[in-house]
């Protein structure tokens, strides 16, 4: 038999094994990565104008979840590969994710650093991308809206003061990296100021970094001019003063070099205040800053520019001294103001008021190592600094103030127990608490962003409530699974629904759910249960 | 003896075979055939009756079948509940020849295949049941009396059960849902078991094996609990899984008994 007559022969059995080898691998295929991901416990989550978003990391994904009546719906929005932080915006609009990327690198196409901007309306969507040059792992947000900076380096050999600051009013910029001097600090808070009258250029916002060991300004106007590193007074005992908090002023209007910043120190008695007046000749900046430090008698805890009936002041607590000093910041006199009860925080209200005070402002005292609160009306100071300050004893220690969003009810303010058992609602106007109990301690509190509502939740704990702004009827809720977060979200719809979020873990697989009700009128027989949220997207 | 002829149903038949894409097949002359059928005439045994063919029980018969089918699916919406493509199920069937004539025959079985997969979704388990009622005629083509090949049409009626132990709601959430579909295949199957004589009423076992493509309709995959679950929270939206298409070549071996 020829060889080409055995070839034809074994032709036919060649294309059956051939069939038969490609159909055990087609069988062999492997399935969608999606399957495979784990949800990372806990699960962020994260409560927008008009969506939550839900960091899913191990898929390089956000989801959103929006409201129409009581159906949710799931968008999942890529973002860049190894999510290190997400942040929104304080108007809660804007969601921001910063990514690693693919590190290291070891292909031209493998992925880099990245910041996504998401818009958090009821229409999810991203806004923009931002590459960045560094895998940086920090994320301050400008709650103007105008710039993002990334920061803190991670890895073998980094630049701790390396910067990138993103424009996110002009998408088309590309990222800009800005080294600041140090003399060894490295940045630990950003403070975006509002526009301040400078000697030269006329106004424009700055940037306020904190190191450990300096502090520095940084023109956003002018990021390719050198920036501005003041360095701390030493401390009694021969060390680096640490900023502990910073506070900025315009001074008047009409006057462009009455610009302040002012730096308290930790564990200091000393407030340094920086005077933004005339450069020196040959400084590339509008300003320079002329250093001054006062002594306080004490450590304060809390730093603030007020206006008294005596002009601009620097009140700084002393809650060692029970008092608080104002700080002429133009001679750095100081006058002392004694209070009953050692106030470590001070917040101003004047704008919060629906009476506001035409010359001077209204700050709000409270602390949380003793219970009570005050009024601080800075228009009585001045030979009467006995009658300036009303205090309020709420029974409580005070851990934290939050402000209600939008006008309608900008006069309440939330005051958080440290106890977490209960907290308070104080009218600015009436200048009257109400206090909410709660039947465990525990409890969180979550702002409508509409600012008409407070959700008070605990989580692992199946009740939530809602306290409605108008009135302060409290509302009791029991959905059918323990609460792990609650947003109140406005609806594609019209009209708002409250997601009370659930997550499951503990030894089950990760997964996340929400119950959605009417967050106008809450009711749980009419409200929707959704599971499976993580698994979202992949239809 | 009626080897070589091509009676009108026999010309039917090979048109049919012909547009089922095995002209080669339906134009075979195989001289084995008529090699087997005249050395049983030539042992004196009785004529074949001829309402059972020329083949006598060898190609009219009933048939009993218990096998394994499996599909390569390599859609999408099968990976929910899969990390491979194969769904592999046991295939039970019976049947019976309808018409003979020469070599040719038409047969029709009942068939049921049922497989199950399992898997877990970001880690909560998922399974898939899937229930396949087909009702397949077939046309069969004998090499020799213990030797036929075949093409096979089966319409069938899908039935998809989807599962997940979900997490949140600490219930199984299911789908349950029915979809339209059909195997085109051909095969072959060969006598392994059984009297030599056509006209032998005795069992005969066979090896039947048989491969082609396999469609299914769309099923949209909305996963909800049992309506009985008291333990289920109220008013519980559905978990939508991805669309599962059923779709792939397959390939079937059966074991099959005739009488």
């Amino acid at each position: 038999m020829s060889r080409a007559m055995l070839k034809s022969r074994r032709h036919p059995v060649a294309l059956l094994l051939a069939a038969a080898v490609a159909l055990l691998l087609s069988a062999c295929g492997g399935r969608n990565d999606f399957w495979d991901a784990n949800v990372e416990l806990p699960v962020q989550t994260l409560g927008l104008s008009g969506s939550v978003a839900v960091v899913d990391p191990s898929l390089d994904r956000v989801l959103m979840i929006s409201a129409s009546g009581r159906k949710l719906s799931e968008k999942a929005l890529p973002v860049g590969k190894n999510i290190v932080a997400a942040k929104i915006s304080p108007d809660k609009n804007t969601l921001f994710v910063l990514s690693s990327g693919v590190q290291p690198r070891k292909k031209p196409g493998d992925e880099r650093p990245s910041l996504t901007v998401i818009d958090g309306g009821t229409k999810p969507r991203v806004e923009a991308r931002f590459q960045l040059t560094d895998p940086l792992q920090g994320l301050a947000i400008d709650p103007e809206g105008e710039w993002a900076v990334v920061y803190d380096a991670g890895g073998v050999v980094v630049n701790p003061n390396e910067l990138i600051f993103v424009n996110l009013k002009d998408t088309s910029q590309a990222p800009y990296p800005k080294t600041i001097r140090s003399f060894g600090g490295r940045p630990e808070r950003f403070t975006f100021t509002r526009s301040l009258a400078l000697p030269k250029g006329g106004s424009r916002r700055m940037l306020i970094v904190e190191t450990d060991q300096d502090v520095t300004l940084i023109d956003l106007a002018h990021l390719d001019r050198d920036e501005v590193t003041v360095a701390m007074p030493k401390t009694p005992t021969g060390d680096t003063g640490q900023p502990a908090e910073v506070a900025y002023n315009d001074g008047d209007p009409k006057d462009n070099s009455d610009a302040r910043i002012a730096v308290r120190l930790a564990n200091d008695s000393s407030v340094l205040l920086l005077e933004l007046g005339p450069p020196k000749a040959s400084a590339n900046q509008d300003y320079f800053p002329t250093p001054n430090i006062a002594d306080v008698g004490g450590v304060p805890t809390a730093i603030d520019f007020v206006e008294t009936d005596g002009g601009l002041r620097l009140a700084a607590l002393v809650p060692g001294l029970k008092q608080a000093s104002l700080i002429d910041p133009a001679t750095t006199v100081v006058e002392s103001v004694d209070f009953s009860k050692p106030y470590t925080r001070l917040t101003r209200v004047t704008q919060d008021v629906t009476n506001k005070p035409t010359t001077s402002d209204v700050a709000l005292l409270w602390s949380d190592q003793t219970s009570g609160v005050a009024f601080w009306s800075l228009g009585k100071t001045t030979g009467t600094p006995f009658r300036s300050v009303d205090p309020y004893d709420i029974g409580i220690a005070v851990k934290q103030v939050i402000d209600v969003s939008g006008d309608t009810y900008a006069h309440l303010k939330i005051l958080q127990s440290t106890s977490e058992a209960e907290f308070y609602v104080l009218d600015l106007d009436k200048r009257t608490t109400y206090p909410m109990l709660t039947n465990q301690p525990g409890f969180e509190l979550s702002m409508s962003p509409d600012g008409q509502r407070v959700w008070a939740y605990r989580r692992g704990a199946k009740e939530f409530a809602r306290i409605d702004l108008s009135d302060l009827h409290p509302t009791s809720l029991t959905v059918e699974r323990d609460v792990s977060a609650v947003y109140d979200i406005e609806r594609l719809d019209g009209g708002r629904a409250v997601l009370a979020m659930h997550e499951s873990g503990g030894g089950m697989a990760g997964a996340l759910g929400a119950t959605v009700l009417d967050a106008l009128e809450p009711d749980t027989a009419d409200s929707s249960f959704y599971g499976g949220l993580m698994l979202g997207g992949v239809r | 003896m009626r080897r070589g002829r091509m009676p009108a149903r026999g010309i039917g038949m090979l048109a049919l075979l012909a547009a089922l894409g095995l002209p080669a097949l339906a134009h075979a002359e195989h001289p084995a055939l008529g090699a087997a059928v005249a050395a049983e005439a030539d042992t004196g045994q009785t004529p074949y009756n001829s309402s059972d063919g020329p083949l006598g029980s060898y190609q009219t018969h009933w048939e009993a079948t218990v096998g394994v089918r499996t599909a390569f699916v390599t859609d999408a919406g099968l990976d929910t509940y899969a990390t491979d493509n194969a769904l592999t199920q046991v295939s039970l069937g019976g049947g019976r020849t309808l018409l003979a004539e020469g070599r040719f025959s038409l047969a029709l079985l009942a068939l049921w295949d049922y497989g199950q997969r399992q898997g877990t979704a970001r880690g909560e388990r998922t399974q898939l049941d899937v229930h396949r009622l087909s009702l397949a005629p077939e046309i069969r083509y004998h090499v020799i009396p213990r030797f036929f090949v075949f093409v096979r049409t089966a319409p069938s009626a899908i039935y998809a059960e989807a599962q997940l132990d979900e997490a949140v709601t600490a219930v199984n959430v299911y789908s349950h849902k029915w979809a339209a579909g059909f195997d085109a295949t051909a095969g072959a199957a060969f006598e392994v078991i059984g009297k030599r004589s056509g006209e032998s009423k005795k069992p005969r076992f066979w090896v039947v094996g048989d491969g082609g493509y396999s469609w299914a309709a769309p099923v949209e995959e909305n996963l909800h609990p049992a309506s009985d679950n008291s333990s289920a929270p109220q008013r519980v939206a559905a978990v939508p899984f991805p669309t599962l298409r059923l779709r792939g070549p397959m390939f079937r071996v059966s074991a099959a008994m005739t009488f």
